[in-house]
């Protein structure tokens, strides 16, 4: 295999509360290739946007990152300086953040913002830095006579839009883009996506892209990694993954998604609620919400195992060789 | 097009034009504002307000009101009524300098503190708690004797006893807005720390730091008249507080001289403190608006008929 651009090898990530340990993430490994498009999917609470954090090192006290190592372009980022971790983030590996109504400063107009993430990494004046901003602003689809505009004047695909030219200002080879398209109405969803797709292809950008929403990753990603309890549970490619799924929680989270297409059927939901992550179970995390739970899911984590040409899922009932 | 009529209507609104207030305590706060102006007005234009020159003996000593001297004249025969004038100028001057002194102190080690934590805010804040718990009237006085009897001192004592709150205030305002979205935002797109500081952290607080300036500044001419009184101010410009030492030490509480020696000036005081608790209480009202829940805007407030959002459909989507 070629040198990937991330190569994430077993990372796990902590958060000590008074409660006990959370294991938010736990020995997560995956790699992106220039110009891919990983799509990150699972409910609430399963450690996806605790991966990107850890991967830019913005884990802060309780939370910890234990132990894996991240390599991005060739170099571990966890053998960094952590005063030096500042020159990746917003320049090398950009970050979309949850939550774009809450990301823009209400104080400062979308052209400042943008402005302010150049100048932070680039030694520009300001002027030109609000040049390229009105160009940036313009490519991801804000009109010219709107970039002055303060964050409350903007619609909320409009602030989505000023995030993405944020986390683009300094050509970055990797954009973490966190529940980029949540909140927002389904047709400006589909707008954003389209964005994200056009940038990817005009820029050759690589993405990570995390959502709970598996149709809506499933549209932009190449690949698809499903989380579960702070594990990967399954991994393949995006058509794969969601057409035909091997692991019982990724087949359920399909099922919870309302189809346009086929007959119309019920809307499932998956029973029991995400775990707690403190307790530690032994065996399959998602075991006590299982289907096809067997005797085997209560006492053994299961490893991930080749279901297919590329497709990996860590589940008992292809253990074996099935 | 939309855009465009939008725009000039909203322009149209925004014409100048005195808004009305909208709550009980924002009419307060304007004519706490108004007080205020008009004793800011009485400090600058003192020359030209006052009769005569606070320090020379115009009159003879001890005398009741009259037309010649509105209030009488002190136990040396100066003005009283320009003494009073002229004391706005110091009372407010030190006030205002003293409060000044304070917020920023305060500002920094809040500010500080609240967004590094750790060992840091540790040992700040234990800082401030011991200057909290230090009993302050006592400790302004003690330092007062020790510095010395001049204006500048004087600001820098009161500073000193009034610091910690703004700073502990301030503290836990950073706590909630380091965790903002955008702070975050900023952070992970590789702001460096001066920059999330200075241009998103105190934006974001910058309502309560003009709130607790008002707050300092009004226990700052609170306690610039106690010391004064006490005899432990600058004997060269006396503020209010002086006149009412000298009042005191004169005798004027054994005759009637109180009622205009005493009198006018502790109303003056009286009155400044009231403004400022006016101004004050319309500004922590501004900032946190769960106090202005006593009665609710109006529609016509918020600009006439509601208007629904009518969003037209972006014409990008038109074409897919």
């Amino acid at each position: 295999m070629t040198a990937r651009l991330l190569e994430v090898d077993g990372l796990s990530t902590v958060y000590q509360t008074e409660r006990g340990t959370i294991r938010a993430v736990q020995d997560v490994s995956f790699g992106i290739e220039k110009g891919e498009v990983l799509g990150i999917v699972g409910e609430s609470g399963c450690g996806k946007t605790t991966v990107a954090m850890s991967l830019l090192r913005l884990i802060k006290p309780p939370g910890k990152i234990v132990s894996g190592s991240v390599r991005f372009e060739g170099e571990n980022l966890f053998a960094r300086k952590r005063a030096t971790m500042r020159e990746v983030r917003g320049a090398r590996i950009a970050m979309v953040p949850q939550a774009a109504m809450h990301a823009l400063d209400p104080v400062r107009s979308a052209a400042t913002s943008v402005a302010e993430v150049i100048l932070a990494h680039r030694d520009v004046h300001r002027r030109q830095a609000r040049a390229s901003a009105a160009r940036l602003l313009e490519s991801v689809g804000i009109p010219q006579d709107r970039i002055g505009a303060y964050p409350h004047e903007l619609s909320g695909g409009m602030r989505q839009r000023v995030v993405i030219a944020m986390a683009l200002a300094n050509d970055p080879s990797l954009v973490l883009a966190d529940e980029p398209v949540t909140g927002l109405d389904v047709i400006v969803q589909a707008q954003v996506l389209n964005l994200l797709s056009d940038l990817r292809q005009r820029r050759g950008l690589a993405m990570m892209f995390i959502s709970h929403d598996i149709r809506a990753v499933s549209k932009i990603s190449d690949r698809i990694m499903v989380m579960y309890g702070g594990r990967v549970v399954e991994e393949g490619p995006a058509a794969t993954v969601v057409h035909a799924p091997k692991h019982p929680y990724t087949q359920g989270l399909l099922a919870a998604m309302p189809t346009m297409e086929g007959p119309r059927g019920d809307v499932q939901s998956i029973p029991g609620e995400v775990t707690s992550g403190t307790d530690q179970l032994a065996g399959c995390p998602f075991h006590p919400r299982c289907p096809s739970a067997m005797d085997v899911c209560g006492r053994e984590q299961p490893a991930a195992r080749r279901v297919g040409p590329d497709h990996r899922a860590a589940c008992h009932l292809y253990e074996g060789g099935r | 097009m939309v855009a465009a009529t939008a725009t000039t209507t909203s322009r149209r609104r925004r014409l100048p034009q005195w808004p009305r207030a909208r709550s009980a305590g924002e009419r307060l706060g304007r004519a706490g504002a108004v007080i205020l102006v008009l004793f800011v007005l009485v400090a600058v234009f003192a020359p030209l307000l006052a009769p005569y020159d606070p320090k020379a003996q115009t009159g003879l000593p001890y005398q009741a009101p009259s037309a010649d001297h509105l209030l009488g004249t002190n136990d040396i025969g100066q003005d009283i009524l320009s003494e009073l004038i002229y004391g706005t100028r110091v009372s407010l001057a030190i006030g205002f300098l003293a409060a000044l002194l304070a917020i920023v102190v305060g500002t920094l080690v809040g500010v500080v503190s609240g967004y590094f934590g750790g060992l840091v805010d540790t040992l700040l804040m234990r800082f401030v708690d011991i200057t909290l718990a230090l009993p302050f009237l006592p400790l302004l006085i003690v330092l007062a004797v020790f510095l010395g009897r001049n204006i500048k001192t004087t600001v820098l004592v009161i500073s000193v006893v009034i610091w910690a709150r703004p700073a502990r205030i301030l503290r836990s305002q950073v706590l909630s807005a380091r965790e903002r979205g955008f702070v975050q935002a900023a952070r992970a797109m590789g702001g460096r720390p001066r920059h999330l500081l200075r241009r998103h952290v105190l934006p974001a607080v910058s309502p309560l730091i003009i709130a607790q300036f008002v707050r300092a500044a009004n226990i700052a001419i609170l306690l610039e008249a106690s010391l004064s009184f006490l005899g432990l101010g600058d004997v060269t410009a006396k503020s209010w507080g002086t006149t009412l030492y000298y009042a005191s030490a004169r005798g004027a509480f054994l005759t009637r001289a109180w009622l205009w020696w005493v009198v006018p000036t502790g109303l003056a005081i009286s009155v400044v403190v009231v403004a400022f608790a006016f101004i004050g209480y319309a500004l922590e009202e501004r900032a946190d608006p769960r106090l202005r829940a006593r009665r609710l805007p109006t529609l016509a407030q918020f600009g006439g008929a509601p208007t629904v959002a009518t969003t037209p459909v972006p014409e990008e989507v038109l074409d897919r």
